[in-house]
């Protein structure tokens, strides 16, 4: 099992005001912390025309990520590719790939705001087309460069799909552990129903709300911050459909109920407690855990504090471990 | 006069250090085929007072889509951010278009913007408002737009911005900014002359492409020690450069 950190949305929120350009700098100081506490990875994420400044360029602040680090992944989760220009995105990302030595994961995604396709000239209906064709274009370009390319679809065909190209997935860290397992099942069988290309299984990553303490009152901050987290999906509309047994996460219909359940997901006390709670995430079918820890607000020594006694205390307990 | 410098493609990070270590006054690495913006994120990173320039090309990309990724780049580089647009393959009335576009982005104006090559919002999407506004905000009061190209004469009469000179010749602008571009051979006279001659003629930034063969201490022993002080004054006195240097400090 491998381990990264996210999401890096580099914002400047209504809660957390500060410079943009002390957010976005940050992300060089934090790329160096997370390498130098082993973890593998770290995620950034892309929204546009919000206004606290979300990235909307996810490329060159990975560019920078990379630059800082030596043995770090970079991984955008997501890129929304319909919104991007293909030809563009396929050798930015090869360039990325080629000058870090292969450490550059492209995540993609469709995207669910009218406004940035709005402002991006493009009808939201042709998004699954344009992504496809997109996808078709990272295949001949970026692939064979060594761009890792990660999909975040949140449906059962969209995991389908990615699993019958040979593709991971990266899963929202709001989806409950019910609507995980069942996301990765239909990755796995895509993949074994298209003949199971490339010979090996492609991976499922998972976000995931952890937080390791036994203190009270920074458990409590958590949760309260946690939420505040997802008040932003609140601003942005996102919503997790209703697939089989786990009901609908709709952030624009019933905001309170919608940030309860998503706090609900959260690993959160002591070493014994995290360490069964990502035994459980294992046994849902990831094999690759991002921890959601990024959370807006949240002081970035606390969190950074927090990621090292994860990495020194819990992780070493995975070394080994596969995805059920 | 300022000088900075064009790097090579692929040069690494460790010349980028140097070039700003030594205060030259921008670092550029050539970014063609679009990759502009990723290059000048890992320039952001292996300097910390230079200016970037950054290749924005024109054409196939939608301008909003450059001006964000000026405005990422301007962020994480602490408002160092210098915009070389290029017109690339477009006529006079599609760059100027695109160029519009670009500027009304950059500048955090909500855009409403119909015209023969775009139209955004494109008011193709459900409860989409009727203007964006692209964030996050430049750093700089104003990202610095370099205009260079078939069509750059033209729009930096039109707009009043600066276009890159090639030619010390030609004719420059009086007043403002009015960068320029030259290769250096690695012959001191000569790149004396050749720097001398750009800033007698009006220019205000140069960016220089190194000599061959290149190694790091072209940009300490000869750039900013030569040709730098050479634009910085009237009859600079090469005493200054070409008398022996202190030794190294003790253990440094």
């Amino acid at each position: 099992m491998h381990f990264g950190v996210g999401l890096f949305n580099l914002q400047t929120t209504a809660h957390t005001p500060r410079s943009s350009a002390a957010t976005y700098r940050g992300l060089v100081r934090q790329a160096h912390r997370l390498e130098e506490l082993g973890y593998g990875s770290m995620w950034l994420s892309e929204h546009h025309f919000f206004y606290d400044g979300y990235c909307p360029a996810v490329l060159p602040a990975a560019a920078a990520a990379l630059a800082a680090t030596r043995r770090l992944r970079v991984g955008t989760g997501m890129l929304l590719l319909p919104l991007a220009e293909p030809d563009a995105v396929a050798r930015s990302a090869a360039e990325l790939a080629r000058t870090s030595g292969g450490r550059f994961d492209l995540g993609v995604g469709l995207g669910y705001r009218e406004v940035e396709f709005d402002g991006k000239g493009i009808a939201m209906s042709d998004r699954l087309r344009r992504s496809s064709a997109a996808l078709r274009t990272l295949a001949e370009t970026a692939v064979p460069a060594g761009v890792r390319i990660w999909n975040g679809s949140a449906t059962l065909k969209g995991m389908e799909r990615a699993g019958a190209r040979a593709q991971g997935v990266l899963l929202s860290g709001g989806n409950p552990l019910s609507l995980v397992r069942q996301l990765a099942e239909a990755h796995r069988a895509g993949w074994e129903a298209a003949g199971r290309p490339g010979g090996v299984r492609p991976r499922v990553a998972a976000l995931r709300n952890v937080w390791l303490t036994t203190d009270p009152a920074e458990r409590a901050a958590v949760l309260e911050y946690q939420r505040a987290s997802y008040v932003l999906y609140a601003g942005l509309g996102w919503s997790v459909k209703a697939s089989g047994d786990t009901p609908a996460m709709d952030f624009r219909a019933d905001i309170d109920r919608a940030v309860a359940d998503a706090v609900a997901t959260t690993i959160i006390g002591d070493r014994h407690e995290v360490v069964q709670g990502l035994h459980e995430v294992a046994d849902a079918g990831v094999d690759d855990v991002v921890f959601r820890v990024m959370i807006e607000g949240a002081p970035e020594d606390a969190v950074f504090d927090m990621l090292g006694r994860l990495s020194d205390e819990v992780l070493p307990e995975f070394e080994g471990e596969e995805a059920a | 006069m300022r000088i900075g410098v064009t790097l090579p493609v692929g040069a690494g990070a460790d010349l980028a250090s140097e070039a700003d270590a030594v205060g030259v006054f921008a670092v550029h690495v050539p970014g063609d085929g679009g990759l502009g913006a990723v290059r000048a994120g890992a320039l952001a990173v292996a300097t910390t007072d230079a200016r970037i320039v950054v290749d924005v090309e024109l054409g196939d990309v939608l301008p909003v889509t450059l001006a964000e990724e000026l405005t990422v780049l301007d962020g994480i580089s602490a408002g160092r951010i210098v915009a070389r647009v290029r017109t690339g393959a477009l006529d006079l009335e599609a760059a100027r278009e695109d160029l519009a576009l670009v500027r009304t982005a950059l500048s955090g104006r909500p855009i409403r913007h119909h015209g023969e090559r775009w139209t955004i919002p494109a008011g193709l999407n459900d409860g989409a408002p009727d203007a964006i506004m692209v964030t996050p905000p430049a750093v700089q009061a104003e990202i610095p737009i370099w205009l260079d190209g078939d069509a750059a004469v033209a729009l930096a009469a039109e707009t009043g911005l600066p276009r890159i000179a090639r030619d010390p010749a030609e004719t420059l602008a009086s007043s403002g900014m009015q960068p320029a571009v030259a290769r250096l051979s690695g012959d001191l006279d000569a790149d004396r002359a050749l720097v001398l001659a750009w800033r007698d003629a009006g220019a205000t930034h140069l960016l220089v492409g190194l000599p061959d063969p290149l190694g790091a201490e072209v940009l300490r022993d000869y750039v900013a020690r030569h040709l730098i002080p050479e634009v910085a004054m009237v009859d600079f006195p090469r005493l200054m450069a070409e008398s022996a240097p202190p030794p190294s400090w003790p253990g440094a």
